[in-house]
């Protein structure tokens, strides 16, 4: 099996205690200490394959950076295996953490004071990086993420998004073979965001790397990530290609046109182009929308039919939206059934 | 250059709030006392930890009287309650209001505390007061409680000098927040707050009286350090609870105390207009 | 896997490591320019407090229970120079209770360096400078005046501060690793645990037996300076002898600290955000 990342049936419990507050509550806590469990996971199984970029994705609390903790030997599973490149992350920390990387958002591994150059050269020796390939490896990143200009620069100047770039490249140095992303364009700005997905994307590529990221940020996903994973409340509730989710969800690519002249409402002038044909036309004015509920039909195909009919001043696609998607899944709009039948399919593609 | 902005803005505020200062005032000390009912536990173990010192002190002062019935005037008990009080009255304004003041002003609350309708000085001191009510007030109690029971302080000189001493330790306080206050003020040219703290309160504590009896130092500095503010936090009141010197010196030694509480007050408006000006001027 | 440098001995490899963290907390502190030489100046005019105390004491006083000035001076520096050492070369426990609260604390789990390495080097206290220039000043002035320098007291000193550097240190850890037990914001148990160091500036027969118990044993800050300084001074009858055991107990401290600092990282759980 190729699966670099295994994990099988992870529940993690976390001790919270019960304080009440004040002076009395404290004291009382420290004679009879309470505490009461929290599942933040209830038995979560991810398997993943060498190279494969998978999107980790779930609401606040869910239960994703508790994942991203257990797989990286940061903290132990109440119960359940990981492996990790064949170690126990947990046990086998120090070596496990040379086969892997994690960048969490907003959080720096960078010195503050010194120049990003050394802070890179010291994690090189941190990491045992030989001199050769940390020139060879170095000279890829620095051209990649265009780092020329930041390396005498120290940390603490750089601006959330330059700092994004270098932390990559300290992330990368050691070449790992496995990519932990922690929510990583939290709060970062949508032109760095875009950025920041064409570079993971990028290395992702050209290094064979094995990515797994978390986010509640759609744009992550639909950009980086072929693979889904939706987690909520402790448990997987979606495994499997993002288009299959999209398509089970019930949610469909649209083409909204504006007409060169208009057309009142109820008129069947444009359903009646695409007679028999899985779409659903409404709008009224210029304004149209034609939904496509066919799988087989291509957005090309119904503009074509459309133009061949009616003068158009502007046309545009929509996707679904994700949101729309994921918030289905929450709220169990998918039957969970049919979506597990179909993962083991997707994961082949 | 912001900070220009919002003086230029607060001016209209201030003199509509100048009609009733005294409220605003006590809501400051009100807040800060809170704050510090609210931390209350650390507030406590701080006490604890200082009292580390003035154990190792009695343990030490036990050991030097066993050879010799008096050393520099004082006998053991004087020296016992020298000990005790001199800790408590310099807890009276201790680390967490030096470093509330330090952090006000690094922050920025500067700008906050800048908008208040109240002179930026007094806000400090109601501040530091509702701290000192708490932490202050509780060590002070603390150590003349234990004094008394365990390690068997005098009691003040007599009732006259009792109404004397708690009128300095008012003034005590007042002197120490101001001196706090002026140090703090470097806040505005250096961040290293620790540093500060630790310069300010070494040269407080050695100067105050708060480490030895200023009476033992040697003659030639002794002189020099009788007349500074410095020991107002400390040797002015203790001497008055042990009546040294009787009466009629306590009563100069409390005007004198007063003078410098005047003195260090025009100077703390003058040093923190400076210090804001010359910053404003950096546009910091 | 089968690459050079990790043929490199673990434990040169740890070592150079860790000079390169220092060399490199060090140089940010010197970036602060104004601030290096401010928190050098704090922390030994707050460590003068203490000497001025003393030699006030002994212009008014010629010997406490038989201890001359310098016999006092000898255990000021016994105290201060281990106290300054361990500022210089391992005062990130200090940080560890905003580390551990705030989810930093993952970070050092994550790299392939062994955990309680980093923290020791995660920051560089200035101060700790001027502690162990004033503590060596002490030291040597103490052993001069008290005429007491003998053909080994110079490898029994090297031996006595090296162990006491060790013993503050297991005892700076384990004050503060109390984080990954009771996580509140703030605490000063820690700073109490350390200052109780106080104590042993001053000869230990002062103190009531109960006392002189507790300072040999919770923390043993006695051994870093009260029982060494009997064998230096020649005195104190067969207590001296004590002296000797300070790399044992040393040892011990150290020994304990790593028992707890595994249990404390098997505690660890994150922050819940
Ligand atoms: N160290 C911890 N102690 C207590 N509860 C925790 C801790 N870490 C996480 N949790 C809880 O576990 C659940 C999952 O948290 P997390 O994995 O951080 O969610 P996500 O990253 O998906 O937002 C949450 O309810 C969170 O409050
Ligand atoms: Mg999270």
């Amino acid at each position: 099996m190729a699966d670099v990342v295994v994990a099988d049936a992870l529940t993690k419990q976390f001790r919270r205690p019960d304080k009440t507050p004040g002076v009395r509550g404290a004291v009382r806590h420290l004679v009879r200490p309470s505490f009461s469990h929290v599942e933040a996971l209830r038995g979560v199984s991810l398997h993943v394959a060498e190279g494969e970029s998978v999107a980790y994705i779930g609401p606040n609390g869910a239960g994703k950076s508790t994942t991203v903790k257990l797989l990286t030997g940061v903290l132990a599973p109440t119960s359940g295996r990981v492996r990790v490149c064949g170690l126990d992350p947990y046990t086998d920390r120090t070596a496990n953490a040379r086969n892997i990387s994690v960048v969490f958002g907003q959080r720096t591994q960078l010195w503050w004071d010194i120049a990003v150059l050394e802070s890179l050269r010291l994690l090189a020796d941190i990491y045992s990086v030989p001199a050769a390939s940390y020139r060879s490896t170095m000279e890829e990143l620095v051209d990649v993420l265009d780092l020329g200009p930041l390396l005498a620069v120290p940390a603490r100047q750089l601006s959330l998004g330059q700092r994004m770039r270098c932390d990559l490249a300290a992330a990368l140095l050691h070449s790992p073979r496995v990519f932990f992303l922690d929510e990583p364009t939290i709060g970062l700005d949508v032109s760095v965001k875009a950025r920041f997905r064409d570079l993971v994307g990028r290395m992702h590529r050209e290094r064979g790397l094995t990515v797994l990221l978390t986010s509640h940020d759609l744009g992550d996903i639909e950009q980086l990530c072929p693979r889904v994973v939706v987690i909520d409340r402790g448990l997987v509730a979606y495994d499997g290609a993002y288009a299959r989710l999209a398509a089970e969800a019930g949610h469909r690519r649209r083409v909204v046109v504006t007409l060169a002249d208009g057309l009142p409402e109820g008129s069947t002038v444009l359903s009646d182009l695409f007679a028999g044909e899985g779409v659903d036309v409404a709008g009224a004015g210029a304004s149209w929308t034609v939904r496509i509920d066919d799988p087989a039909t291509t957005p090309g195909a119904v503009i074509a039919r459309l133009a061949a009919g009616v003068a158009l001043a502007d046309v545009r696609i929509e996707e679904p939206s994700a949101e729309a998607v994921i918030r289905q899944v929450y709220e169990g709009g998918v039957p969970g059934a049919a979506l597990s039948a179909t993962v083991e399919q997707d994961r082949g593609a | 250059m912001r900070e220009r902005g919002t003086v230029s803005r607060s001016r209209p505020a201030r003199d509509v709030g100048r009609t009733r200062p005294r409220r605003g005032v006590l809501a400051i000390a009100g807040a800060a006392l809170q704050q510090a009912v609210a931390y209350r536990a650390t507030t406590a173990l701080g006490i604890a930890l200082t009292f580390v010192w003035v154990i190792i002190q009695y343990y030490l002062w036990r050991s030097v009287y066993a050879a010799r019935p008096v050393v520099g005037g004082f006998d053991f008990e004087t020296m016992r309650t020298y000990v005790v009080l001199a800790y408590g009255l310099n807890a009276l304004v201790g680390w967490r209001i030096a470093s509330e003041m330090m952090s006000s002003i690094r922050t920025g609350a500067v700008t906050l505390d800048v908008l208040r309708p109240i002179d930026y000085r007094t806000a400090q001191l109601a501040r530091a007061a509702g701290w000192g009510v708490v932490e202050g007030a509780l060590s002070l109690l603390v150590s003349i409680v234990v004094g008394l029971l365990l390690l068997r302080i005098s009691p003040p000189a007599g009732p006259v000098e009792l109404v004397l001493f708690a009128v300095s330790v008012v003034l005590a306080f007042v002197t120490k927040a101001l001196l706090v206050f002026l140090g703090s003020l470097l806040m505005f040219w250096t961040t290293n707050g620790l540093g500060v703290m630790w310069s300010l309160q070494a040269l407080i504590q050695v100067l105050s009286g708060g480490v030895v009896p200023l009476s033992l130092l040697p003659s030639a500095v002794g002189a020099v350090v009788e007349v500074l503010p410095f020991r107002g936090v400390v040797w002015t009141p203790v001497g008055i609870y042990l009546g040294l010197g009787g009466l009629g010196r306590g009563v100069a030694l409390l005007g004198l105390q007063a003078l410098w509480v005047c003195v260090l007050w025009f100077a703390a408006g003058r040093a923190w207009r400076r210090a804001f000006a010359a910053v404003e001027v950096q546009g910091g | 896997m089968g690459d050079p440098a990790r043929a490199e001995q673990p434990v040169r490899r740890l070592a150079r490591i860790y000079v390169r963290l220092r060399v490199l907390q060090l140089r940010s502190a010197l970036e602060y320019r104004g601030d290096f030489w401010l928190s050098i100046l704090g922390a030994v005019l707050q460590q003068l407090t203490g000497v001025v105390f003393a030699v006030v004491l002994f212009t008014s006083v010629p010997d406490v229970l038989g201890w001359g000035p310098w016999e006092v001076a000898l255990l000021f520096g016994l105290v201060m120079l281990p106290a300054g050492l361990v500022e210089l070369l391992s005062d990130g426990p200090w940080s560890l209770r905003t580390t551990v609260n705030s989810g930093s604390f993952d970070r050092v789990l994550l790299r392939p360096l062994p955990p309680a390495l980093q923290v020791a080097a995660e920051h560089f206290t200035v101060h700790g400078l001027g502690n162990a220039l004033l503590g060596a000043v002490l030291v040597v002035a103490g052993l001069t005046g008290a005429d007491a320098w003998r053909w080994w007291t110079v490898p029994f000193l090297v031996l006595t501060v090296v162990a006491g550097t060790v013993l503050v240190t297991a005892v700076t850890f384990l004050a503060n690793m109390v984080v990954f037990w009771e996580p509140s914001a703030t605490s000063t148990f820690p700073v109490f645990v350390v200052l109780t160091r106080d104590f042993a500036k001053f000869p230990l027969d002062l103190y009531p037996p109960a006392l002189q118990v507790v300072l040999s044993s919770l923390p043993p800050f006695a051994f870093t300076s009260c029982f060494p300084a009997l064998l230096l001074l020649d005195r104190g009858g067969s207590l001296r002898w004590l002296g000797l055991a300070t790399p044992l107990v040393a040892a011990l401290v150290a020994l304990l600290a790593a028992v707890a600092w595994r249990a404390a990282l098997r505690r660890y759980e994150g922050a819940g955000h």
